[in-house]
């Protein structure tokens, strides 16, 4: 990979990494932080990457780079769990987008990460799979999981709205 | 026609009970069965297993229908992920279609698909972006220029023109006697390098020295000691130094020639003319290997040998490498025909 296909990598991704850590970490300047530090490997191990598996790479690191950094923090939690919603306090959210986004944030962190990498970037249970260093069953039990999790939530706040 | 017997009753009791005994074989059981009134209760006995006949209807439509039902969300999951092929996608939709109860909660799911925000993105790529690294006008130039100077310095560089190196034979050799000496002056201002005198001064055969008013003339084969020419004691005549003619080796044999340098270097001899040397000091290049390589001078010069190379449209290179060895760097100048290399400090 040369100086102008790694710029035009930058083009092309920065966003879509920024967004899929953004909505992970919760912080603009945490989730730059991991950006920055995922194109420096990129940049570092530029003549050894596939072009064509620039993106997976891009999202592995950045995902593993994220991991690390919510240990350090300790903050992270049992991948396995998920937390029971509180629905007493969002009867005043009325947009779905809202109550999605709220519904996210009580996922496990795996789980979330799952579903992000599959809603916003349409991966396969394969890529996520390499992506997260889980099987393919183990991705899809999460994905399961997560469905799961989110209908419940939205359709009770529904249901109370 | 059959006979009842102890042995066979089984299968007479068996025929009544399923109503295939004859009329005479009746008569031949009854008889039987008043012969072996043990046996009747036996009889009596299997006939309480016949099993009533039973109506039992399998319900085929439910193994045709797809259990959507009693695995909504495992389908309501798949179909979102687009793991129903076509037929279950459509009998699934048919299903939502005709189950108002289960629309309502395949609308959760439906809504449970993350949509990115696009307004979000990172918020300054071009820090993310690498640039090419910009070479400014004046390096060209300048790059140019020192490495015509360098070009010019290593061409005169004294270093290439005082490179003395005596080389000694081990073959043995017969050698002829010195030739007639010839009386020739010496001054003390004549430039006998020190490397001379150190080679030369051990060899003190064929010496004489006559006394000529004041001086004192040394006629040798060899050329005169550096004190007897300091001591201004003599006017020193020395003879034409004609190195013996090697008529062959002695042995016929293969000889296999060792050949000695001097251990005494160019540099060392260049030395003692600098100024440094006069005041008693002396210096050496401390820059290891790598950092020689990088410094300023240096690099100008090389960019501006490439530039010229690939004006001339040749491969012209110039490398200069430092001998941790020997502590000294050497410039190396190669192109098309033409290359050499020289030390520098």
């Amino acid at each position: 990979m040369n100086l102008a296909q790694y710029n035009r990598v930058v083009s092309l991704y920065a966003d879509a990494v920024f967004r899929f850590i953004l909505k992970n970490l919760k912080n603009e300047d945490k989730a730059k932080d991991v950006v920055q530090d995922s194109f420096e490997k990129l940049w570092r191990n530029k003549d050894q990457i596939n072009p064509d598996k620039v993106k997976s790479y891009l999202f592995t690191t950045a995902y593993h780079t994220m991991i690390d950094m919510i240990r350090k923090e300790k903050r992270i939690e049992d991948f396995d769990r998920v937390e029971e919603c509180d629905y007493s306090h969002v009867d005043q959210y009325c947009d779905i987008k809202e109550i999605l986004n709220i519904a996210l944030d009580r996922l496990s962190e795996i789980q979330r990460s799952v579903i992000l990498l599959r809603d916003y970037e349409g991966y396969t249970y394969q890529e996520i799979a390499k992506i997260t260093d889980l099987s393919e069953s183990q991705v899809k039990v999460y994905i399961y999981r997560a469905r799961k999790h989110l209908k419940k939530f939205i359709g009770k706040i529904e249901t109370i709205v | 026609m059959r006979k009842i017997t102890l042995y066979n009753y089984e299968t007479f009791f068996l025929d009544y009970l399923e109503g295939n005994l004859s009329k005479k074989e009746h008569l031949l059981l009854d008889e039987f069965l008043c012969r072996y009134p043990h046996l009747r209760l036996e009889l009596e006995e299997m006939d309480l297993f016949i099993l009533p006949g039973e109506q039992i209807n399998f319900n085929k439509e439910k193994l045709q229908s797809i259990p959507f039902r009693s695995e909504f969300d495992d389908y309501c999951v798949a179909k979102l992920e687009g793991d129903l092929d076509a037929d279950e996608a459509i009998a699934f939709n048919e299903f939502i279609s005709a189950n108002k109860a289960y629309r309502q909660d395949w609308n959760s799911y439906e809504k449970s698909i993350a949509i990115p925000d696009l307004s979000i993105g990172y918020p300054d790529k071009s820090e993310l972006q690498k640039k090419s690294k910009l070479i400014p006008f004046w390096f060209f130039g300048t790059g140019i220029a020192a490495s015509v100077l360098l070009f010019f310095s290593i061409w005169n560089n004294p270093n290439l023109k005082s490179n003395p190196e005596i080389v000694k034979s081990n073959v043995p050799v017969k050698i002829l006697p010195p030739p007639v000496l010839n009386k020739v002056e010496v001054k003390k201002e004549d430039n006998i390098t020190p490397f001379a005198y150190a080679s030369l001064a051990k060899n003190k055969s064929n010496t004489k020295k006559i006394k000529v008013g004041k001086s004192v003339v040394v006629h040798s084969s060899r050329i005169p000691l550096k004190n007897e020419i300091e001591n201004e004691i003599v006017k020193v005549s020395v003879p034409k130094i004609n190195l013996a003619p090697i008529e062959k080796p002695l042995d016929n044999k293969k000889q296999k020639v060792n050949l000695e340098y001097s251990k005494i270097s160019p540099n060392e001899m260049i030395a003692q003319k600098t100024g440094l040397n006069q005041l008693g000091m002396e210096w050496k290049s401390s820059l290891p290997e790598k950092n020689g390589k990088k410094t300023f001078l240096y690099a100008v010069a090389k960019y501006g040998v490439d530039k010229l190379g690939e004006i001339a449209g040749k491969r012209i290179q110039i490398q200069k490498k430092y001998d941790s060895e020997t502590e000294k760097s050497r410039l190396s100048f190669n192109s098309t025909g033409i290359g050499f290399s020289t030390t520098v400090k």
